[in-house]
Formats: structure tokens, sequence, C-alpha cells
């Protein structure tokens, strides 16, 4: 009986040891791209009477569906008991709308563009049927926005 | 078709005004998908499946949008939104929507 609870124990604490250095690796690799993409400026608002900015622009769509992992569902349940900032989701969606982000940034940049104008978030959660816990539990993330070419030193 | 989320084109003037044009889809996921998906699901991460299969639906609810803004005589459409909306059963309808017109 001891060594169950032990081996439970165990196994909860490795979970949570690999949870979290898998999204520190996860987390690394967004910060290397997010320094690359830096230079892309983002405007929830339109150009206005800009004149720095030309040409008709293009429309630009980024998405994730992420996913969180079973030991941070695990957490998120226990959070919920006590209410407050359930941190485990939290990460989730930070992420993703980090990674929509910078995939949208990706996309300015290989097209020429440094500006994004007018974004917008669109955050949706799957779930195998609406109501139901059990099952794929994840989360869409998609930004979208304008982008316009220009000169470089705008900000 | 010049596509964009802003009002009103810089540097153009519109010229004609179509009203609401909209494309919409409703895609559900296949079951190899919603199997790998569900294995995922213990380890965590991105579902690229799921990631690829609304990025389609995206581009199919534009296109029908496109379609229809053509069809009036338009050349641009602004002021395009998105939407996405999970229904039943692992199936989500997406929807695109914006104004056409047309523009010098």
């Amino acid at each position: 009986m001891l060594a169950q609870w032990f081996f439970t124990a165990l196994a909860l604490v490795l979970g949570v040891l690999w949870s979290q250095w898998r999204w520190k690796f996860y987390d690394r690799g967004q910060q290397q791209r997010e320094a690359r993409t830096r230079i892309v400026r983002l405007h929830t608002v339109g150009p206005g009477e800009r004149q720095d900015v030309e040409l008709a622009g293009q429309l630009l769509t980024a998405s994730i569906v992420l996913a969180p992992d079973f030991i941070q569902m695990l957490l998120a349940g226990f959070q919920k008991i006590f209410g407050g900032r359930v941190t485990a989701y939290d990460g989730v969606l930070r992420r993703a709308r980090t990674e929509a982000l910078l995939r949208l940034k990706e996309q300015a940049l290989a097209l020429g563009s440094r500006q994004i104008f007018r974004l917008r978030f669109e955050t949706t959660m799957i779930e195998n049927s609406p109501g139901n816990k059990r099952g794929v539990v994840a989360v869409e993330f998609v930004a979208y926005g304008t982008a316009l070419f220009g000169s470089e030193s705008a900000h | 078709m010049t596509l964009t989320t802003l009002e009103s084109i810089p540097g153009k003037k519109i010229l004609e005004h179509f009203g609401l044009v909209q494309g919409s889809t409703i895609r559900a996921k296949h079951i190899g998908r919603d199997i790998m998906a569900g294995l995922k699901n213990i380890v965590g991460g991105e579902l690229r499946g799921y990631t690829e299969l609304l990025q389609e639906s995206r581009q199919e609810a534009i296109h029908r949008m496109v379609e229809q803004a053509r069809g009036m005589g338009a050349n641009a459409v602004v002021n395009i939104r998105l939407g996405t909306a999970s229904i039943a059963q692992g199936a989500a309808e997406i929807i695109a929507y914006g104004t056409a017109v047309r523009v010098e």
C-alpha cells in the first residue's frame, strides 16, 4: 500500500519535471524566433493618414492548435477546485498566442513587409463535444491582419 | 482581388460599394487525425493535423467570400473579419466576411 503511494507520487513528480522541461524547451525556441522577427511592427489600428506605407497590402492569417499535456490538465483540474489563476492553461494560451503572432510576423518578413495593421485575434476551444470534458481539449489561436509595405524606419 | 482587414485601401479611392459578402465552411476532423490528436493530447504540444485542417478551411471560407465579391463585380474586399466556432462533435464552422467594393 505504501509502495503504491510512493510510486504514484514519484510518477507525478517526474511528470511535472518532464512537463516543465518540455515547455521550457518550447519557450526557448519561441524566444529565438521572437528576436529574429522583432523588426516587424504590429498595429491594431489602420494606417490612417500615414504616408510611409504604400501598396494595397495583403491579408495574412496565421494559426495554431495547441494542446496542454496530461500533467497540465491534471494541475488545472486541481487549480479549478480553489479558483483563481489557472496557471496551467495560462501557459498554453500564452504560448499559442505567441506562436500565432510569430507565424504572422514570419509570413510578413517572407513577403518583405515590416508592418502589420488592423491585427485581430480569435480564440476557439476545441473539445470532442461541447461541454464534454473528456477527449481532446485544445485551443485554436488565430491572428490575422494586413501587411503593408513601406519604409523600414516607420514606427 | 485585393483582400484587406483595413477599412479602405491606402492611397486608393473607393468608387463603388457592394455591401456585405461572406463565405463559410464547416469541417470535421477525420478519424485518423482524431486518433493522432488523442495521443498527442497526452504529451501536449501543437496538434498539427488540426492546425492544417482549420487553415485549409479558412482559405476555403475566404475563397467563397471572394467568389461572391467577384460575382458582384467588386475588385476588393475590405474590413475582412474571420470567425471560428466549435460546433457539435469535433466539427468547426469557419466564417469570413467583409465588405465588397470597387476601387480605382
